[in-house]
């Protein structure tokens, strides 16, 4: 008798090695070795498994005995970004951004908008136009928009501003108010901003004041709810006001909130003062400089103790301050020699305090390990620039520091854990503003 | 999206389109293991890794700094005393944590409080501390101060000091001006904070890690973290996987499920249920059932596969179930796998096939050198699979740039592989099949049959395709003598083969396909298999 075994259900049963061999129903397999039940207008047949393809070209470092999917945006792929100043040359980038530190491309206001400043000499010392530090927060980058270097019209119809970029979107986050106590005028600049606890300190210039008292105000911006909350008493000429000068630089030690002040006319003669956002209501004057010898600049904590970095008039001498838990003071570096000069950008890297020194055509940066301060890098004589020092910026485990000159050029140096320093940009009329942005990838 | 994984000696971050972006530096006297798998686990953003690491270790995905998962607190009370300033009346007490910040003041980690200082008296003074105490871990950033309320036992927060060097601090922060929380009373450390002591398992569930202590006393523990507070484990903070002490190995792995977290030992399978640490409960689920490797599990539609003692069961909705009886052989006897490393084993779901697939070693192998496929849908098994490409040394379910699945294969050599991938090729190397199938009868397995000139139906490989081989065994079902192999081109989609049987007949015909060719594929759709019954031949008569 013929007979013809029809088997179009290759793909509906698998291995079977259990039911005996006259029991098995047909379709059945006792062996599938690098099969699979394709979908792909194969069902109901039996396919070759898919290929095996390598992910990586590049070794990892052994066996791979576990692994995870992390579906959180690598931020590793991050940018440095350096802000341009308006050279007047008709339609320039207006940042710099590099993936590795080393190569930038131009970025235009369309790829990250920022008001550029055009260079407005004072005819006094330009040093406060350069500082400004910015803010990388929740994969957010924060930066002084507009003015974030003073500016100079006297109308101020530009207020500044902060912004705000993710996915490589700005947004223009906050204008700043003008000071209740000159509701007419308006904020002059944001000098420096600092982030903790969710709230984004920064430091304000405001119209008004009278001699050396500058009208300031430190505020808090909380980027979650767009909330705006004034810090304390401001800072200016009117009853109340804490004196000599805006806040221009902030620091936190302590638990405390510390802001140094700046009043650029008269005898450099700044002042230290401190609070505890939401338990304190008024700033505590902390130290006052002695005078000539300055304004405050900057300020970094490392070690336990408070740095605070001055400028000098031609009667003084610039000097890195020290301030220990217990409240005393003690000068930990003078600058090599007296006139009008500046400490600018202290900063920790690699467990060390930095800081530059500038005095007229003298460019150095000095380091300093808790015990003994030393020369790290003579700027002008190594890189023939003695233009103004930016606040530094950690980026990718190496320390970038800006440096600018007005319209006539800035660069970007850097600076490993090995110490080794490179110029990875140079001859670019920047302002001195660097950041980091992390684009959600 | 990126990934994490344990290489050599090393956590390496690869991103998805496979470059190594960076080795990851770990702690000061804290190493991974070259040898020993690791667990990942992710709760609130944070990546957390374990049984590998000298400690349990905690990665930071923004930073990518390594840092213990625990923060052993400060052994050692500050000494207080009445300072110059003003403030504070009554006796109070200060006690010590130690904090991680990260560069933005956010507080990302805090030790347990260390012991209390001795009471110190005020009348408007301030409080002057010194002697406070600093963390030797390297991770640490700052300090917590903590004090009682005039005259109070409560402990609240009231000075942060952010760095690890000073010893020496004032405050005068009145009573009202303290935190109005008292101290977290969850902060704890679970076992994995000091070497040597790591969780063997961990994972995430209802927002906070589970794991198990590698400790040889606390196997049969469920330790849980805080909700979203992966530093803050209570000392309370643990289950029990009862029975205790029944065994030396304890818990054998987690399967976090839709609302129970799947508990398994080698020989029962247990649960826990419950929203928060009050109303946390082990539930045994069965006995005489539960989980070999604790890499096995795979979580599927809420429904948790894993291989047990005797094979691969299912557990969901619908209970415990075994689903490999079609292939029990394979997990109860020792011819196709190695089952001395079963507890090695590693299961992974494949969504583009909807398979689970379980890695394991070949008989007289001590690599994880084959993998099996569970067919979920049709409910059926395929496989031993092989590759001899590359000796693969695990396997995991990532995900591409997209979001969409990416199931991948890891190598002793230290590479990625993608699975599903099209070419037919494994990397340059042919990927061989083997299938054999039933012993085909004619439903007349009683007689003799001629077999005729089978055809063949695949799908048509191109016009330079090789062919598969096709070599039948007639004869009894217990015949081990194959015929004369046949080639089977694949230029053309049905092919009609010689006679089998080299001019004789036989009871049944058994089919073995073969193909070993580089970047060729093979679809098979169906055959259809003529026979001519010729009678039945005595063999044997009864009572012979």
């Amino acid at each position: 008798m013929a007979g013809k075994i029809n088997v179009f259900n290759l793909g509906a049963l698998g291995v079977d090695l259990v039911t005996s061999p006259i029991h098995m129903p047909d379709g059945a397999w006792r062996l599938l070795q690098n099969a699979e039940f394709s979908t792909e207008e194969s069902e109901g047949g039996v396919k070759k498994r898919g290929s095996l393809t390598k992910l990586n070209t590049d070794a990892a470092a052994g066996s791979i005995l576990s692994a995870v999917n992390v579906p959180l945006p690598l931020s590793t792929v991050s940018y440095l970004v350096v802000a341009l100043l308006d050279d007047d040359s008709g339609t320039p980038p207006t940042w710099k951004r590099s993936l590795d530190g080393a190569t930038f491309t131009d970025l235009f206001a369309a790829d990250l908008p920022f008001y550029r400043q055009t260079w407005e000499a004072t005819g006094t010392s330009d040093a406060y136009q350069l500082q400004s530090r910015t803010i990388n927060f929740q994969r957010a980058f924060y930066y002084p928009g507009d003015n974030y270097v003073r500016y100079n019209d006297t109308d101020y119809t530009n207020p500044p501003f902060m912004g705000s970029t993710t996915k490589d979107v700005a947004y223009e986050l906050l204008r700043v108010p003008p000071n209740p106590t000159d509701p007419t005028g308006a904020a002059v600049a944001i000098y420096d901003m600092l982030v903790t606890n969710g709230l984004i300190f920064f430091a304000t210039e405001d119209s008004g004041g009278s001699g050396a008292n500058l009208k300031g105000r430190v505020l808090a911006f909380n980027p979650a709810n767009g909330v705006l909350t004034e810090i304390g008493n401001r800072f200016g000429d009117g009853t109340g006001e804490n004196t000599a000068g805006f806040p221009n630089c902030l620091a936190l030690y302590q638990g405390s909130l510390y802001a140094g002040t700046y009043g650029r006319v008269g005898n450099n003669q700044g002042k230290v003062y401190r609070i505890q956002p939401g338990v304190e209501d008024t700033w505590t004057l902390d130290k006052t400089l002695t005078l000539h010898n300055g304004y405050v600049q900057t300020m970094c904590a490392y070690q336990g103790v408070l740095y605070v970095g001055s400028d000098a008039d031609s009667g003084g001498t610039a000097v890195v301050l020290a301030r220990t838990a217990s409240g005393s003071w003690s000068t930990s570096k003078t600058a090599p020699t007296a006139g009008v000069g500046q400490f600018k950008g202290l900063i920790v890297f690699d467990d060390t305090l930095f800081v530059a020194w500038k005095k007229g055509t003298e460019l150095l940066i000095y380091s300093f390990d808790g015990s003994t301060w030393t020369e790290d890098l003579d700027v002008a004589t190594d890189y023939s620039f003695s233009g103004n020092p930016g606040d530094p910026i950690v980026f990718k485990g190496d320390l970038y520091w800006p440096f600018a000159s007005g319209d006539s050029g800035g660069m970007v140096l850097k600076r490993t854990t090995a110490g080794v320093w490179s110029q990875p940009l140079s001859d670019e009329v920047i302002t001195g503003v660097l950041g980091i942005v992390t684009p959600d990838v | 999206m990126f990934y994490v994984i344990q290489a050599g000696g090393s956590l390496q971050v690869v991103t998805t389109a496979g470059a190594i972006d960076q080795t990851l530096t770990l702690p000061d006297d804290i190493t991974v293991s070259s040898t020993v798998r690791g667990h990942f686990a992710i709760l609130n953003q944070q990546l957390f890794f374990v049984t590998a690491g000298t400690v349990n270790l905690w990665i930071s995905p923004t930073d990518f700094t390594v840092r213990p998962m625990s923060i052993r607190p400060p052994t050692s009370a500050p000494l207080l005393a009445a300072g110059s300033g003003t403030g504070i009346t009554g006796a109070v007490r200060v006690k010590v944590s130690f904090t991680v910040k990260d560069e933005n003041g956010v507080l990302l980690q805090e030790s347990p409080l260390g012991p209390a200082s001795a009471a110190v008296t005020l009348a408007d003074d301030d409080l002057s501390m010194t002697l406070i105490p600093k963390s030797t871990s390297d991770v640490v950033t700052g300090r917590r101060l903590y004090r009682t309320l005039a005259g109070g036992s409560v402990y609240f927060q009231f000075l942060d000091i952010d760095d690890n060097h000073i010893t020496e601090a004032t405050s005068g922060v009145p009573d009202a001006g303290v935190e109005l929380l008292p101290a977290d009373p969850e902060l704890g450390n679970p076992p994995g904070a000091v070497p040597g002591t790591t969780f063997d398992l961990l994972v995430a569930w209802r927002n906070r890690l589970w794991g198990k202590p590698g400790a040889a006393t606390l196997v049969d523990q469920i330790w849980f973290c805080d909700q979203d507070k992966f530093y803050a484990w209570a000392s309370t903070n643990f289950l029990l996987a009862s029975p205790a002490g029944e065994d030396g190995i304890g818990i054998t792995a987690f399967m976090p499920r839709r609302d129970e977290l799947v508990v398994a030992k080698q020989t029962r399978l247990l649960k826990v249920v419950g929203k928060d640490e009050d109303d946390f409960e082990v539930i045994g689920v069965v006995e005489n059932v539960g989980c070999l490797a604790p890499d096995s599990p795979a979580v599927i539609r809420d429904i948790a596969y894993f291989l047990g003692l005797d094979g691969v069961y299912s557990y969901g909705p619908s209970g415990v179930q075994k689903i490999s009886d079609k292939v029990e052989p394979w997990f109860t006897r020792d011819d196709t796998f190695n089952r001395s490393l079963f507890p090695q084993a590693v299961g992974t779901y494949n969504p583009t096939l909807d398979t689970y697939d379980l890695q394991l070693a070949a008989a007289g192998s001590a690599v994880l050198d084959r993998w099996v496929s569970y067919d979920i849908r049709r409910k059926e098994w395929l496989g031993p699979h092989k590759t001899a490409a590359f000796t693969p040394s695990t396997r995991a379910l990532l995900r591409n740039a997209d979001g969409q699945a990416r199931p991948i294969m890891g190598s002793s050599t230290g590479f990625l592989y993608l699975l599903n991938q099209t070419g037919a090729s494994d990397g340059g190397t042919a990927i061989p099949i083997d299938w054999i199938t039933k012993h085909f009868n004619g439903q007349a397995p009683d007689r003799e049959h001629f077999w005729g000139q089978a055809t063949v139906h695949l799908k048509r490989q191109g016009a330079a395709a090789g062919a598969v081989t096709l070599t039948p065994r007639v004869g009894s079902p217990d015949s081990t003598v194959d015929g004369t192999p046949q080639a089977i081109t694949q230029r053309v989609d049905r092919v009609i083969t010689d006679r089998f049987g080299d001019g004789n007949s036989g009871e049944t015909l058994r089919l073995e396909f073969t193909h070993n060719i580089d970047a060729e594929d093979v679809d098979l759709r169906g055959l259809e298999l003529p026979f001519v019954e010729v009678g039945r031949r005595m063999k044997q008569r009864t009572g012979g």
